[in-house]
């Protein structure tokens, strides 16, 4: 009788334990779960990325406005400074990137256009990224000619339909209207390094997923990108203790001779 | 007797032992994975800068020479809330337009071969910094805060020219927190 209870005990003790066992293993935390000490200034890190979706990242969206960042006018990114602790190949790590776009869009082409014998309208092709696709929201003038108006924006071509030229005829035009700006966001390795940090293992930028490289954001409003650092598991190489890279953010409707480029210092110090 | 009372109460007990080691077994690689936690840091900084002029014209440039604006032309609006390391370069080491230009990374002019250095609100020829394509050169390292500055660029022209077409490159500044 006391055997068959020590028995029945002990099958149930196992199956406790062992069960305890299981999900403990199970539930480990991504790495990107005990992402801590961020700071109450930041918006805080997106919920954790599931492992089954692994290079997947959570589409962009825009947020609102932070206590202490630069002026509205002002374009700019957050944070400066992304630091990662404890890394080793397999773990995963992210943080949501903030990128502004200070500009007004307020935008002018001039383009030049040949018209063929009895053609009055023209679908001029437009650089730029309306805000408003209306026609009503274009405005098209020319020093020679008053007859113009559009007619309507093709989102698929991104062209402007305008119509009132004269056949025939060469005619300069400037189309204005209100324009969302282009960033480019990559990663890119260190022109100078963080004091005790060293360049990237060569291959590096293969681990770094960025959730949208070339985000097209409205006027004076606010995008978050997340950027996801995962190493693969298997990965042989060796690693400096502690290293660095960048991921540069370029607004592409920069023009002229000089033009500016926003850098995220990435500070990597691998687990020991 | 007590012997078998032993075998008895061992054989009993034996699912116990088993489950225990296994228990420990499992758990093990679970200890492991919680001391790996990654930690993720950000400090809660904006880095923003503007340029507010973009354009300069060098005109037309004769074999061998030099030209430049002034050390002020450029202005950089400095908005970062921090302190920062800003670079400046070229973003190709190819001058665009007909027979196009080499870019040199020492601002040294030859055969369609040019040049150029910035100098920060100075004096030209006291501290001029080469506007280099690779390694990029700090136009204003430990840049304060919101402190706005000013630079200017001076053109080395090729020592001579395969056409009169205008060339154009883009010259970037880069800033990182510092």
């Amino acid at each position: 009788m006391n055997s068959k209870l020590i028995s029945a005990i002990s099958i149930m003790v196992a199956g406790i334990v062992f069960l305890g066992g299981c999900a403990q293993y199970e539930v480990a935390p991504l790495p990107s779960e005990s992402s801590g000490s961020s700071t109450q200034d930041l918006p805080s890190p997106e919920s954790n990325i599931p492992a089954e979706t692994n290079n997947a990242l959570p589409s962009t969206q825009e947020v609102n406005a932070q206590e202490g960042e630069p002026s509205i006018e002002k374009t700019w990114i957050s944070p400066g400074k992304v630091t990662i602790g404890n890394f080793y190949p397999g773990a995963r790590a992210e943080w949501p990137l903030l990128i502004h776009n200070g500009n007004d869009g307020q935008r002018s082409e001039d383009k030049s256009v040949i018209t063929e014998p009895g053609e009055t309208s023209v679908a001029v092709p437009l650089n730029g990224f309306p805000v408003d696709t209306s026609s009503d929201s274009f405005l098209v003038t020319s020093p020679t000619d008053n007859s113009l108006s559009p007619v309507s924006y093709s989102t698929v071509d991104h062209t402007l339909l305008v119509k009132g030229f004269k056949p025939d005829a060469t005619t300069i035009i400037t189309i204005s209207y209100v324009s969302k700006a282009q960033f480019s966001v990559y990663y890119r390795e260190p022109d100078h390094l963080y004091e005790g940090y060293e360049n990237a293992p060569s291959g590096s930028n293969e681990w770094v997923i960025i959730a949208d490289k070339t985000p097209v954001i409205m006027p004076q409003t606010t995008q978050e990108i997340m950027v996801a650092l995962s190493i693969p598991e298997d990965y042989e190489g060796e690693f400096p203790p502690q290293w660095e890279f960048w991921i540069g953010v370029t607004d592409t409707s920069q023009e002229g001779m000089i033009q500016a480029e926003l850098c995220s210092r990435w500070l990597i110090n691998m687990s020991v | 007797m007590k012997m078998r009372k032993f075998w008895k109460g061992f054989k009993a007990g034996l699912p116990l032992l088993t489950a225990l080691a296994f228990a420990l077994l499992w758990a093990s690689p679970a200890l492991a994975a919680t001391t790996a936690d990654v930690t993720v840091t950000a400090s809660p900084s904006y880095i923003s800068i503007v340029a507010t002029n973009t354009t300069y014209d060098f005109g037309a440039v004769i074999e061998s020479g030099v030209t430049n604006s002034t050390t002020d032309y450029f202005p950089i609006v400095n908005s970062c809330s921090v302190q920062s390391d800003q670079t400046i370069s070229v973003t190709t080491g190819v001058w665009s337009g007909g027979v196009t230009w080499t870019h040199s990374d020492t601002a040294t002019a030859g055969v369609d071969t040019a040049g150029l250095s910035a100098n920060q609100d100075g004096t030209w020829g006291v501290g001029d910094i080469i506007v280099k394509n690779a390694s990029p050169n700090f136009i204003a390292e430990n840049q304060a805060a919101t402190t706005d500055y000013d630079f200017g660029l001076q053109l080395y022209a090729p020592t001579s020219f395969g056409d009169g077409v205008q060339k154009e490159i883009v010259v970037r500044i880069s800033a990182v927190i510092g």
